[in-house]
């Protein structure tokens, strides 16, 4: 479980920004909860004090029982992060870069782990293939190994799907609703309404660093009495302008 | 220590596929050795020339009939002693000593470490040879005396160079310094790849968000460049006694006195250049890491390594000797450790020193970059940890 309490994080350089602004909310064990938000509205930021890459400034947060800032390190051991890029090492192969972070996470047989996830991922064809030589889709799936590579109870997706062709997206999506439903707690951003509608049981907007709703779909759908998310979310956009 | 290791192996298979590591790190400084010691060799033939157009001055003491035939140009006969031999007024001595029991003893004494010296005992030892062969029988025979007369014929070589000074001059002071220059050289580059390299490729995020204590992402990295440092340098050893077997066949007597040098001594050495090899990478680790760009990295760590490589420079003065305030200096106390070790033998706790401040530095290193690391300014662009943002001032 994931349950952040009034997160708060400034940016100094060149004038102080509030880019997470007292977010809070809870994702659970078998659960998609969705991050939705423009560019540079927080989302990053809030996933990077969720995986300890950075601290805040005010506010808690606690993963699989762990406080991000007490206990940073078994926060890291229960989570799989994948960031924005795809974090590969170009000079490793497909199996080495997997295998690498095995070892890394302290993972029994790792070698027969990875040899699991090479089955799973579809990645047999090119698994010793140097990463460098792949195309985005295969090192977007590279990387997804890389993820669930210590089978952490807690995945944190940052943007997964951009770049991606429709079909890899699909099988992106897929993958995290498999997740969802082996009792994984998935937390993911993306500015793309169609994935939060399809894929997300909770959904949190987010801009200028603040969470403006978070509920169910159909939740949204009946508060702001419209039946898309894109127009849900310029509804709640245009209301926290007014208010500000 | 699993960790560690997951990261060292991981570096050293990257470094391993890196055609810039590889040819920066191990093939550069495997030619260099080559090239430069033709390059010497050329200019040692030029001075050959050189000597040769010079006369040989050498002080003789000899019956007056044989001096004349010793002293014909380009040998010149000169008035002087032993410390006109060791000042370089003098290319040589030959003393020429009747025995009591008949016969003649030659005592031709000249240094083996000066070119003109060595020359001057040539020129002398072939007249030597060639006025007993043609006219020392005809001598004593005319004289009435018999062909024996002025046999048993000796010659006596006396080198003035102490024992071992080829070796010393050449393997110890030049060596240590090598070494040295090496192993910076081949720190700097694969540092740079395995610090700036993975932040500016997006990797680092990925890696530090893994359940593994910062140091321990240090600890792996630097040891793995360490291990391409020593690599380097032990190639570049096996080269240059190579090159050296190749081009000197008498390398063997000139390296001869390494052979008798005291183990213990020898191992001292070694984890002296190990150690330094941590020192190294620990500290021009620190000055790589705030860099945001390859060409940043390089000055910062080139500035750092040529401070040390000045100070490993001390070797080449016999007249600095290691002490323990040296002994305190990264690359300093380290090269006249190597020298010394070498020469002849450095006393243990000279070296525990030496060990022990390299290893400071190198814990010093690893620990503030593991710090470092562990910044979210650093790690995400947006700036460095106070402690170090002077960097940024000097650079802007």
């Amino acid at each position: 479980m994931i349950e952040a309490r009034g997160l708060v994080k400034r940016f100094h350089s060149p004038r102080t920004v509030v880019a997470v602004d007292h977010v809070s909310f809870r994702c659970l064990p078998g659960q998609i909860f969705g991050l939705l938000g423009p560019n540079g509205a927080g989302k990053t930021t809030t996933l990077r004090i969720l995986s300890t890459l950075m601290a805040p400034d005010e506010g808690s947060a606690v993963l699989n029982g762990y406080d991000v800032r007490r206990e940073p390190e078994r926060v890291r051991a229960s989570i799989g992060y994948l960031s924005t890029s795809t974090g590969l090492y170009g000079r490793l192969s497909a199996r080495e870069m997997i295998l690498y972070f095995a070892r890394l996470q302290g993972v029994k047989e790792p070698g027969r782990r990875v040899d699991e996830l090479v089955e799973e991922m579809g990645l047999a064809a090119f698994a010793d293939t140097r990463c460098d030589r792949l195309s985005t889709g295969m090192k977007q799936k590279v990387s997804i190994a890389r993820v669930l590579v210590h089978d952490p109870p807690i995945l944190i997706l940052d943007e997964p799907t951009a770049g991606l062709d429709v079909l890899v997206a699909r099988s992106f999506m897929e993958l995290m609703e498999r997740a969802r439903a082996a009792g994984r707690c998935v937390l993911f951003s993306t500015h793309i309404m169609s994935e939060a509608e399809r894929l997300c049981d909770r959904i949190a907007v987010i801009h200028r660093g603040r969470i403006l709703a978070n509920a169910s779909l159909e939740e949204l759908r009946l508060a702001t009495g419209q039946h898309y998310m894109e127009s849900i979310f310029v509804h709640l956009v245009e209301q926290a302008e007014k208010q500000a | 220590m699993r960790t560690i290791l997951a990261v060292m192996g991981k570096e050293l298979l990257e470094a391993s596929r890196d055609a810039n590591v590889l040819l920066y790190a191990l093939g550069f400084p495997l030619l260099l050795y080559p090239m430069l010691i033709w390059g010497v060799v050329q200019l040692l033939q030029v001075e050959a020339g050189v000597t040769e157009s010079q006369p040989s001055r050498v002080a003789m003491s000899a019956p007056r009939e044989m001096l004349s035939a010793l002293a014909e140009p380009p040998v010149e006969s000169l008035p002087g002693g032993e410390e006109d031999l060791l000042a370089d007024r003098l290319d040589a001595i030959l003393e020429l000593v009747p025995q009591p029991a008949g016969g003649l003893v030659a005592r031709l004494t000249f240094r083996s470490t000066r070119a003109r010296s060595r020359r001057a005992r040539a020129l002398l030892s072939e007249r030597l040879e060639s006025w007993r062969q043609h006219y020392l029988e005809d001598l004593g025979t005319g004289m009435g005396r018999g062909a024996g007369a002025f046999l048993p014929w000796k010659i006596e070589a006396v080198d003035e160079s102490p024992a071992g000074e080829v070796a010393t001059t050449v393997v110890s002071r030049v060596l240590a310094v090598l070494l040295l220059t090496v192993l910076v050289l081949s720190t700097l580059y694969p540092l740079v790849e395995v610090m700036v390299g993975e932040r500016e490729r997006g990797t680092l995020e990925t890696t530090m968000v893994a359940a593994v204590p910062r140091l321990h992402v240090v600890a792996g990295k630097l040891l793995a460049v360490m291990l391409i440092a020593m690599t380097a340098v032990l190639g570049n050893l096996v080269a240059l006694l190579a090159t050296l077997a190749s081009m000197l066949p008498d390398l063997g007597s000139t390296l001869g006195p390494l052979a008798s040098r005291d183990p213990l001594s020898l191992f001292m050495a070694f984890m002296g250049l190990l150690t330094m090899a941590l020192a190294l990478a620990g500290s021009m680790g620190l000055v790589i890491l705030p860099a945001r760009s390859y060409k940043t990295a390089q000055n910062n760590g080139m500035v750092l390594g040529t401070v040390f490589l000045g100070l490993s420079a001390l070797a080449l003065f016999p007249q600095v000797e290691a002490g323990p305030v040296l002994a305190l200096v990264p690359a300093a106390g380290t090269s006249l450790l190597l020298r010394d070790s070498i020469a002849g033998g450095v006393p243990m706790s000279l070296g525990t020193i030496v060990v022990v401040t390299n290893l400071s530095v190198a814990v010093v290193g690893f620990w503030l970059g593991s710090r470092v690391l562990a910044n979210e300014g650093y790690l995400f662009g947006e700036r460095l940890p106070r402690w170090l943002a002077w960097m940024e001032r000097r650079r802007d």
